[in-house]
C-alpha cells in the first residue's frame, strides 16, 4: 500500500463523515472539482498583480479542504508557502510550488471526476 | 431533549457543508448555514444555541461578528472554528467571550462534537437551575407563605410589597416563631433581587470571632489556620440580599465594623487590602426591642438608625387568634400532602382546644402541634386528644392570650380539670371548689 506521500488524495475523512451517504459524497467531489478550478484561475490572477499576500489568504482558505479530501502533496505545498517571506518571496521557489499544485490538482479532479461519472 | 440549534458561519462552501452534514447527523440539531457575516448577522434573532464560526470571512472578521454576537444574543455559545493556527488569535478570542477555538485539522470533527455536547449538557443544566429558581420564586410567592386572614397578616403583606419594590433595608420585630425569616424570603423572592442570592446568617450561631470571620471572608494566611481564602457571606450574598438574625444579639464591637460596611457598601476580607464592592439588599431580624437595648447601650444607635429601613413588626399568634384555624388547616394539609396521607378534618372540640391555647412558641409551636396531632389521629378527624400541648406555656400565657369573658374562662379551666383528671366529675369540683351540680349541668348544656 502507498503511504500518504505517494497517494494522490484520501477519502478516508470525507468517507467517514458522510457514513454512507452517498449523494453526500458525490455532491461533495463535484463541489470540490468546481471549487479547486475557481481557486487555481484565482491565484493565477493574483500572482500577474503580484499580490502574495492574496495568494497566501486564498491558499489558506482552501487548506482544510485539502486536508479533507486527503491531498497530502497540496497541504504541504500550501504549508511551505505560508511560511515564505512575503518580503522576500523566493519567486522561482514560488512557481515550482504553484505548478507543482496545479498539475497535482488536475490530476485529482480528473480521477475524481472519473470515480464522480462511474458511480452517478 | 429539546431540539437544539447551530449556525454554522463559514464561507468555504465545501468545508460548510462538510461540517453541516456531520453535525446534521444528530437530529435533535438544527442547523442552518451561512457564507457571509452579514447573512448571519440578518438572522441572529433567532438566537441560536451555537454558532461555529469562521475567523476569516470575506465581509467582516470572526472578531467583529463574535462582539455582535455577545450583544445581541449573549446566550449563544460561539465556537470558534478556523485554519489559523495562531494562539494570540485564539486567546484575544476567547477573552472576548468565545467559549472554544478549534483549528481545522483531522481532529475537528470529533473535537467539535464534544465542545457542542458539553454546551448542550451545560445549557441543559442551566435550564433545570432556572426552572428550580422559578419554583423556589412561586414557593415564596408572599401570599402563599404567609397564611392568614386577620388584618394584621394583610397588613405584614402591604408591607412587603413595598419592601420588595425599593432597595431599601429592613427591620423585622417578632417573638420566636412568628416567621421572621420567612417574611424575609418573601420579601426577596418577590423583589427584582430574586435570581440572586438569599443568604441568612444567624448571629447566635456563632461565637465572636467565628462570626467576623463567617461575615467577611479572610485571605489565606490571614491567621492560624486560615490555609485557604474564604468569601464571607457579605460577598456570597452580593447582588441578592443578606439576612441577619438575631442582629440585636451581635458583639458590640463588630457592629462597628458592620456600619462601616453598610455605609461604605464594600467589604474587605480579614487579613485582605482589596475592597470588594457590594451591591446588596439587607434585612435583619430580632426578636429584642432593638430601641431598648440602644438605650441600654448594648446596641449602637447609628447602626440602628442605618438598619430601621422599614420596620415590620410581627405580631405573636395569639394577637391573631383568628388565624390560628386557618394556619392549623394549612399546617394540616401540607404535612398530609408531603407524607401521602389521606387530609384529614378538625373536629369542633380540637378547633376550640387549638384556640384555647397561647402558643408561646407562636406559629413554629403550632405547626409542631399540628404535625403531632395529624400522626396521633385515626387519619380522618383530629380529635381533642390529638392536640397536645408542650409544657411551654405558662399560666401567664394563658392570661395573655385573647381576651375573653369571665364565663368563658371559666370553660376553660373547668375543662382544663376534667382533661387532667380524666372526667372526674367530683374530684373537679372538689379542686375547684364548686357545686358538683354545677358541673353537671354545664355538662347537660354541653358548656364543659
Amino acid at each position: 500500500m502507498k503511504n500518504n506521500e505517494e497517494r494522490l488524495y484520501d477519502l478516508e475523512d470525507l468517507l467517514d463523515a458522510a457514513a454512507g451517504d452517498k449523494v453526500f459524497i458525490g455532491k461533495m467531489i463535484g463541489n470540490f472539482i468546481a471549487e479547486t478550478g475557481i481557486v487555481l484561475q484565482k491565484i493565477s490572477i493574483l500572482r500577474v498583480g503580484g499580490d502574495y499576500a492574496g495568494i497566501k489568504a486564498v491558499l489558506h482558505k482552501i487548506k482544510p479542504t485539502m486536508k479533507v479530501m486527503g491531498i497530502a502533496t497540496v497541504v504541504g505545498i500550501i504549508e511551505e508557502i505560508e511560511e515564505m517571506n512575503l518580503l522576500a518571496m523566493n519567486e522561482s521557489r514560488f512557481s515550482e510550488l504553484f505548478l507543482k499544485m496545479e498539475k497535482t490538482l488536475t490530476l485529482v479532479n480528473e480521477e475524481l471526476g472519473k470515480l464522480k461519472s462511474i458511480s452517478g | 431533549m429539546d431540539s437544539f440549534s447551530i449556525f454554522i458561519v463559514e464561507d468555504d462552501q465545501f468545508y460548510g457543508d462538510y461540517l453541516n452534514h456531520f453535525l446534521s447527523s444528530n437530529p435533535d440539531y438544527k442547523i442552518a448555514q451561512f457564507s457571509l457575516g452579514k447573512d448571519f448577522i440578518d438572522k441572529l434573532h433567532e438566537k441560536p444555541d451555537v454558532v461555529t464560526l469562521d475567523y476569516s470571512l470575506p465581509d467582516m472578521t470572526g472578531a467583529v461578528v463574535l462582539k455582535r454576537i455577545r450583544q445581541m444574543s449573549p446566550e449563544t455559545q460561539v465556537i470558534i472554528v478556523s485554519g489559523q493556527k495562531d494562539v494570540t488569535t485564539a486567546l484575544d478570542l476567547i477573552k472576548e467571550g468565545a467559549y472554544d477555538y478549534i483549528v481545522k485539522d483531522q481532529d475537528t470533527r470529533s473535537r467539535l462534537w464534544n465542545v457542542i455536547l458539553r454546551i448542550r449538557e451545560n445549557r441543559t443544566l442551566k435550564n433545570q437551575v432556572e426552572r428550580l429558581q422559578e419554583e423556589v420564586v412561586h414557593k415564596y410567592d408572599f401570599e402563599k407563605t404567609i397564611i392568614g386572614n386577620s388584618q394584621a397578616i394583610r397588613d405584614i403583606y402591604s408591607l412587603i410589597e413595598k419592601a420588595s419594590k425599593t432597595n431599601i433595608n429592613v427591620s423585622i420585630t417578632g417573638e420566636t416563631g412568628t416567621g421572621k425569616e420567612v417574611v424575609a424570603k418573601a420579601i426577596h423572592y418577590n423583589s427584582v433581587r430574586r435570581r440572586k442570592p438569599f443568604v441568612a446568617v444567624n448571629m447566635t450561631a456563632f461565637p465572636k470571632d467565628l462570626l467576623e470571620s463567617e461575615l467577611f471572608g479572610y485571605e489565606k494566611g490571614a491567621f492560624t489556620g486560615a490555609f485557604t481564602r474564604k468569601t464571607g457571606k457579605f460577598e456570597e450574598a452580593n447582588q441578592g440580599t443578606l439576612f441577619l438574625d438575631e442582629i440585636g444579639d451581635m458583639d458590640f464591637a463588630l457592629q462597628a465594623k458592620l456600619l462601616r460596611v453598610i455605609q461604605e457598601r464594600e467589604v474587605v476580607r480579614i487579613g485582605g487590602k482589596d475592597t470588594i464592592p457590594l451591591d446588596l439588599k439587607i434585612i435583619v431580624a430580632t426578636h429584642r426591642d432593638l430601641k431598648a437595648e440602644v438605650a441600654k447601650g448594648t446596641f449602637r444607635e447609628d447602626l440602628f438608625f442605618r438598619l430601621l429601613g422599614l420596620p415590620i413588626l410581627l405580631p405573636p399568634l395569639r394577637d391573631r387568634s383568628n388565624d390560628i384555624l386557618i394556619l392549623a388547616k394549612h399546617f394540616a394539609e401540607v404535612f398530609c400532602k408531603e407524607n401521602n396521607m389521606p387530609a384529614v378534618g378538625f373536629s369542633t372540640e380540637a378547633s376550640e382546644k387549638l384556640l384555647r391555647y397561647p402558643y408561646p412558641g407562636n406559629i413554629r409551636e403550632l405547626k409542631a402541634i399540628i404535625d403531632l396531632a395529624v400522626v396521633m389521629s385515626n387519619g380522618k378527624v383530629l380529635a381533642q386528644d390529638d392536640i397536645i400541648f408542650s409544657q411551654m406555656a405558662q399560666p401567664t400565657d394563658f392570661l395573655s392570650a385573647k381576651e375573653m369573658t369571665l364565663a368563658e374562662y371559666d370553660r376553660i379551666i373547668i375543662k382544663s380539670y376534667l382533661e387532667k383528671y380524666n372526667d372526674d366529675m367530683v374530684l373537679v369540683a372538689d379542686k375547684l371548689k364548686v357545686g358538683k351540680s354545677t358541673l353537671y349541668r354545664m355538662k347537660q348544656r354541653k358548656l364543659i
